[in-house]
């Protein structure tokens, strides 16, 4: 993915969880969907500006160690309830 | 013995194995003064005792690093050291340093006068003449250093090694302030002691073990150097802020319970990292070299300084566990195995690995000191786990339970019964370790191949 | 080893080595402290969800946007040092570090309307998070843009590779604390 595409994209993901917070979702599946969102805007960071997608096997240890970290969050969100 | 003046490492490993001697010798002594209480308390009070047995085991061992430096960074810059006089007149500034430490300790000379009196800041109570002392041979020694490597080769191993070094000298200039506010007082020892142990001394540890791997193993300088830098990033990345993790509760604002707990929690992967090094140099290494006592005591330095200072500092560095624990026998557990595993062995195995070469003694492989090994790593292994059992005990009965501390002592009394046990066995193999390297003449089981292939 | 296969292992890293080790490091360290702000939020739900009643969630998601673009042009940059277009990549540096000024200015317009309020770091234990962490963060976006700085006077491509990474390392790590600090 070029990176003016993944630009975009953070732009984009950014403003959901902005328009989520302002119009008031909350509880927990308005924490989950925002931790969604950053996990997708993290996952982009790392694939296309830091360029792990040039070295898949770095790449999926790190999706793999951010996904076990974003549901331990998750999970904590889910327990402060 | 490419350069003569790698000699001068002689005398000040002589020096350094006669102070541990001192050292293992107080640590027996204060043994069994935890079994019976009152033992030598009208001749030597206990925390003289304490503080001949720590502050033996430091000066030691810096002792041993500057032995290190005069015969490891010859090789290393390809060149002699730069001034033999002034490596000498740095030794006997330490020695005399040393003694009048401990005579105006155990006599209390002087007391309360500004110069020549004691200071009562475990560690760094040196009164101020000794101080000053310290620092102009730390001067002599730097320049001394330092002038040898930039006249010479610059290596990665040269470069951590100065850095570490330099890091040391400065850090203890902190020792000359001595705020009134005890909390204020506490915050800068910690510049020392923990900066030291947990940041400097770990760089000087990477550049000595990475020295000992790139001449036992034959393994490439350029994977050695590539692991050296690593190793002392990690290593100043969480020790720096891993300060935090002794200002848990001493007055400093509550966010360090936080910053203390997270990047101390970190300072595990550096330890981890040089554990990995040692064997993965090993496992890659062609270099059959004879002297197999060197490879053991560094092997055993990079596994134990993992449990030691890793695994049992890990223990109880979280705030939340910490305020449990502080001060207990988990913090003795602890300090024994992270200054045996690092240090200890990391200047026991330089002295092995230099000794035979500075009297000119190879090929050998040193079965009596590889005994040694045994006997001081099982000792202290051992030690380590009574320690930590106690501790256990004593926090939940005095922590938890809320009992006096003195009657939760007389119910740890079995597990300082068995410790002594464990310094006997440590005292043993330390008596052996200097016979060891001191008399033999000769002692070759297996012939290796010393040569340098494909450097 | 034949120059046609692959890089292996910690050569296949795009990239400094000693920078990932760092920006490994960096996120093992934020990592950790959100994850802890989490597990003490469990604790106290309704305390930490009045504590942050205080925050400026816009400005927090402006400068999400503001530091997400500034990515962008860092990464851009990396693109025309590496096709030799210096003075393009030197321009987009300098934007980039421009975009990470406004995000210092209105970081420290937050902090000044909470002091305002008389909210410290011992207020509650949510404001103690909130000022280590953002402040932690706010630390590494002003080394960010010395670092960007330097590799703009020095620039090459590895520099600007490096100097690039440490940036999307802040990036990263605000794109995690927004949500959780701001927003949950």
């Amino acid at each position: 993915m070029p990176v003016t595409q993944a630009w975009l994209s953070l732009i984009a993901l950014s403003l959901g969880s902005t328009l989520l917070a302002l119009f008031g979702a909350s509880g927990i599946w308005a924490a989950l969907a925002m931790l969604a969102l950053a996990w997708i805007k993290a996952q982009l960071i790392l694939r296309v500006y830091l360029n792990l997608q040039s070295a898949p096997g770095w790449g999926r240890g790190f999706a793999l160690v951010l996904a076990i970290y974003m549901s331990v969050i998750m999970g904590l969100a889910v327990l402060a309830g | 013995m490419k350069y003569q003046t790698q000699k001068i490492a002689f005398a000040y490993f002589i020096v350094a194995m006669a102070l541990f001697a001192v050292q293992v010798t107080v640590g027996l002594v204060l043994g069994w003064i935890y079994v019976d209480g009152n033992f030598l308390a009208e001749l030597i009070p206990f925390n003289i005792a304490r503080m001949l047995h720590t502050n033996s085991l430091v000066v030691w061992l810096l002792l041993g690093f500057f032995g290190a430096a005069y015969f490891l960074v010859p090789e290393e810059s390809e060149r002699e050291i730069h001034s033999e006089k002034l490596a000498y007149l740095q030794l006997l500034i330490l020695v005399i340093g040393t003694a009048g430490v401990v005579v105006t300790y155990l006599f209390d000379i002087a007391q309360g006068n500004f110069l020549f009196g004691k200071e009562g800041r475990e560690f760094i109570e040196q009164p101020k003449w000794v101080k000053a002392g310290i620092v102009v041979a730390a001067l002599i020694f730097l320049y001394n250093i330092s002038m040898t490597v930039l006249k010479g080769k610059k290596t990665a191993i040269t470069n951590i090694l100065l850095l570490g070094l330099w890091g040391i000298a400065i850090l203890f200039l902190f020792s000359f302030y001595n705020p009134a506010n005890l909390a204020l007082d506490k915050m800068y020892w910690w510049y020392i002691v923990h900066l030291w142990v947990e940041g400097t001394w770990e760089l000087v540890m990477a550049s000595i073990l990475a020295f000992l791997m790139l001449k036992l193993t034959g393994v490439d300088r350029e994977v050695v150097e590539k692991w050296l830098y690593v190793l002392a990033a990690l290593a100043l990345f969480s020790g720096i802020l891993g300060t935090g993790h002794h200002y848990f509760w001493i007055g400093t604002p509550g966010y360090w319970q936080w910053i203390g707990s997270i990047f101390s929690s970190l300072e595990v992967v550096p330890f981890f990292g040089m554990m990995a090094f040692a064997f993965v140099m090993v496992w890659k290494g062609r270099r059959d070299h004879p002297n197999k006592a060197a490879l053991l005591w560094s092997l055993g330095c990079a596994t134990l300084a993992f449990f030691g200072a890793g695994v049992w500092g890990f223990l109880h560095t979280l705030h939340g566990v910490n305020f449990y624990t502080h001060g207990t026998q988990i913090t003795a557990a602890h300090g024994h195995l992270a200054f045996f595993g690092a240090y200890v062995a990391l200047n026991l195995a330089i002295i092995s690995y230099a000794m035979p070469i500075l009297r000119g003694r190879d090929p050998y492989n040193q079965v009596l000191n590889m005994g040694s090994f045994w006997l001081m790593a099982g000792g202290m292994t051992f030690m380590t786990f009574t320690l930590t059992f106690a501790g256990t005990v004593q926090t939940h009965l005095q922590r938890v339970n809320g009992e006096g501390f003195m009657d939760v002592q007389d119910q740890l009394w079995i597990f300082y019964v068995m410790r002594f046990g464990t310094g006997i066995a440590v005292v043993l193999g330390a008596v052996l370790f200097i016979y060891a390297v001191l008399r033999p003449r000769k002692e070759l089981i297996e012939a290796g191949v010393s040569g340098t292939p494909a450097e | 080893m034949s120059e046609q296969t692959a890089p292996q292992g910690i050569d296949a890293l795009p990239g400094d080595l000693m920078m990932w080790v760092l920006i490994v490091s960096e996120l093992l360290v934020f990592g950790a402290g959100l994850a802890a702000f989490m597990a003490v939020r469990v604790t106290d739900p309704v305390g930490f969800a009045e504590a942050q009643g205080h925050l400026n969630a816009t400005a927090a998601g402006i400068n999400t946007v503001v530091l997400v673009t500034s990515g962008w042009f860092a990464a851009l940059a990396l693109r025309c040092s590496e096709t030799g277009q210096i003075g393009r990549a030197r321009g987009l540096l300098g934007a980039a570090m421009v975009l990470g000024l406004v995000f210092l200015v209105v970081k420290w317009l937050e902090y000044v309307a909470k002091s305002e309020l008389g909210i410290t770091f011992e207020t509650h234990d949510f404001f103690l998070f909130y000022y280590m962490l953002t402040g932690f963060h706010a630390m590494h976006v002003i080394a960010g843009i010395v670092i960007l700085a330097l590799v703009a006077w020095k620039i090459s491509p590895r520099n600007t590779e490096v100097g690039a990474a440490f940036w999307h390392m802040v990036d990263l790590v605000w794109v995690l604390l927004f949500p959780i600090i701001y927003l949950l």
